[in-house]
């Protein structure tokens, strides 16, 4: 009962986000704050995360692939295609649900605890509109850029790991990597990257504005909203694959 | 700061804009800033074809397959993205051959020799290669039934050598064994019993040797002067050899001579005009003694017998 609850509070959330979506002026400047907060601080951290990503799969590849009947240029095609596919955008993903989910939740949940929402709602702005569509469309517009710098960094991470260790030359990693390069991985990567904005940001708005019972409550609604931001980027990250590969 | 967070922004869509079009050019290989050359080949098949597949010129990669498109009459169009400033001449051939064991792919391009070149989107020439893995694989069915038929072979060629011991060969080659050994036991007594006749006559035949010797011992001036005389006859038959050659020599040169028609002889054997002659002049004798046979008294009448006489 309770999840249909949730889920129906969630909806309308939704709901009442699109209808109010053309109001352009009002979110316009949080739009702006929300979109360098989300995105372009986060470019450090994932692209950090995602060159330890790249360095880890190719050292891990080389150390499992002792076959002398495998090119030793397969490294890099399963390292590339794996950050393009899969991890870029997961692991921005996971990164970033504890980054800009938590920040967001909090900030919303102590917005409603110390009941600025209904100061704002008084005041005649519509709340929905003014918070979470700058923040959802933030993570919306900005996640295809994460995830295009957790693949390059990691791509990069690779080859530099592979050259510096001596198991794989950088023309070999790159031979490779090219080879298994279709555009098609880049685009489902790109889907996935907007699946994932849009995830994060409306489950933590939707549990930071919806948080009730003090400090505590906003404790709460921001580990539930890592949580199952966490979650639902590797259940969607499944659904997308079973539905789009 | 609201200018600030715009301006932040503005800047990381650019850059990742260009970040994102130099990398997909990288990861497609495909030159950053100029488009490449684009040709078509056609193949009748691509087995291990894909786009992306490399393009190498005596080994070096050039480029890379763009686009597969299947025609209509079953045939693929290749279309293949080329690197080359100084363009492609005509007659150029885009072979597809086997990289590795495992069957990866690349099109070698081998330069033809046409001071014309080809234009751009012009065709190439495109030839399968199978290589040799993939003759293996298939001629591994023959060699497989090869196999399996001598296996068979071998498998009934030893059951019935099984069989063959077990009915009752077993004891033939025991009996075969027995007998050999009788027959080597029969062979030692013969010997031991004909000891005694074969030192017999191996004595008769040292003492025969040793006559032998001693009259050669007592002949040795006899027999060193026949020797002598064999070895001066020998000589002087040398000598009348050489002259002998060069008698027959000489008469070689006559008889060249001869049937070149050299000299008299020469032109006796050779030429037929004495031969002619003479047989005119018999032919005309003939006719005058039948003549005088016939009419004596022509020749006759002048002929007084007083004048004779």
């Amino acid at each position: 009962m309770q999840l249909f609850l949730e889920i129906g509070k969630y909806c309308r959330l939704l709901y009442e986000a699109i209808r109010s979506a053309t109001e352009f002026k009002t979110y316009r400047k949080n739009l702006f704050s929300e979109m360098v907060k989300t995105g372009v601080d986060s470019l450090g951290i994932v692209s950090l995360a995602g060159f330890f990503t790249g360095a880890v799969l190719t050292i891990q590849t080389s150390y499992q692939f002792t076959s002398a009947l495998i090119p030793k240029s397969t490294i890099g095609a399963i390292t590339s295609q794996s950050m393009i596919i899969e991890l870029a955008a997961v692991i921005s993903g996971l990164v970033l649900a504890g980054r800009v989910g938590a920040r967001i939740a909090t900030e919303l949940g102590n917005m409603r605890v110390s009941e600025q929402i209904d100061a704002l709602e008084s005041m005649g702005f519509n709340s929905v509109t003014f918070l979470v569509i700058p923040r959802v469309i933030a993570g919306i517009l900005t996640f295809p850029i994460i995830y295009m710098a957790t693949a390059i960094s990691g791509i990069i991470g690779g080859a530099i790991v592979g050259y510096m260790t001596n198991t794989v030359t950088t023309y070999e990693f790159m031979e490779g990597a090219r080879l298994y390069f279709f555009p098609w991985d880049v685009a489902f990567g790109v889907i996935k990257s907007f699946v994932f904005g849009f995830v994060i940001t409306s489950i933590s708005c939707y549990k930071g504005y919806f948080a009730s019972g003090g400090a505590e409550g906003v404790g709460y609604a921001t580990t539930r909203a890592t949580v199952l931001s966490c979650i639902y980027v590797l259940l969607s990250s499944f659904v997308l694959a079973a539905l789009l590969l | 700061m609201r200018l600030g967070n715009e301006l932040k922004i503005g800047i990381t869509v650019v850059l990742a804009i260009v970040v994102g079009f130099v990398g997909f050019r990288v990861m497609k290989d495909a030159p950053i800033f100029r488009m490449g050359t684009v040709y078509h080949v056609d193949y009748a098949k691509v087995d291990g074809l894909s786009v992306g597949t490399t393009v190498l010129v005596s080994g070096i990669k050039i480029g890379s397959v763009q686009k597969l498109e299947l025609l209509q009459s079953d045939s693929v169009r290749v279309t293949i993205n080329l690197n080359v400033p100084d363009g492609l001449p005509k007659g150029s051939l885009a072979i597809i051959t086997s990289v590795d064991l495992l069957g990866s792919k690349a099109i070698e391009i081998q330069r033809g020799n046409s001071s014309e070149m080809i234009p751009y989107g012009g065709d190439l020439e495109g030839v399968y290669d199978e290589g040799m893995f993939a003759e293996l694989a298939n001629s591994g069915s023959e060699i497989s039934t090869n196999i399996s038929e001598s296996t068979v072979r071998v498998n009934t060629l030893l059951t019935e050598i099984e069989e063959m011991f077990r009915e009752g060969g077993r004891a033939d080659i025991e009996g075969t064994l027995g007998n050999l050994q009788r027959t080597t036991g029969q062979v030692d007594e013969l010997i031991s019993e004909t000891r005694n006749d074969i030192a017999k006559s191996l004595r008769s035949l040292e003492s025969m040797l040793s006559n032998l010797e001693e009259l050669t011992s007592e002949e040795r001036g006899e027999i060193q002067r026949t020797i002598k005389n064999l070895e001066a006859t020998s000589v002087e038959l040398q000598e009348m050899s050489v002259s002998l050659k060069d008698v027959s020599a000489n008469l070689a040169q006559i008889m060249q001579k001869i049937n070149d028609g050299e000299g008299t002889l020469g032109k006796l054997v050779n030429d037929p005009s004495l031969y002619d002659n003479l047989d005119t002049l018999t032919v005309n004798v003939n006719r005058l003694v039948q003549d005088i046979n016939e009419n004596p008294r022509h020749f006759l009448r002048h002929i007084r017998l007083v004048d004779v006489f």
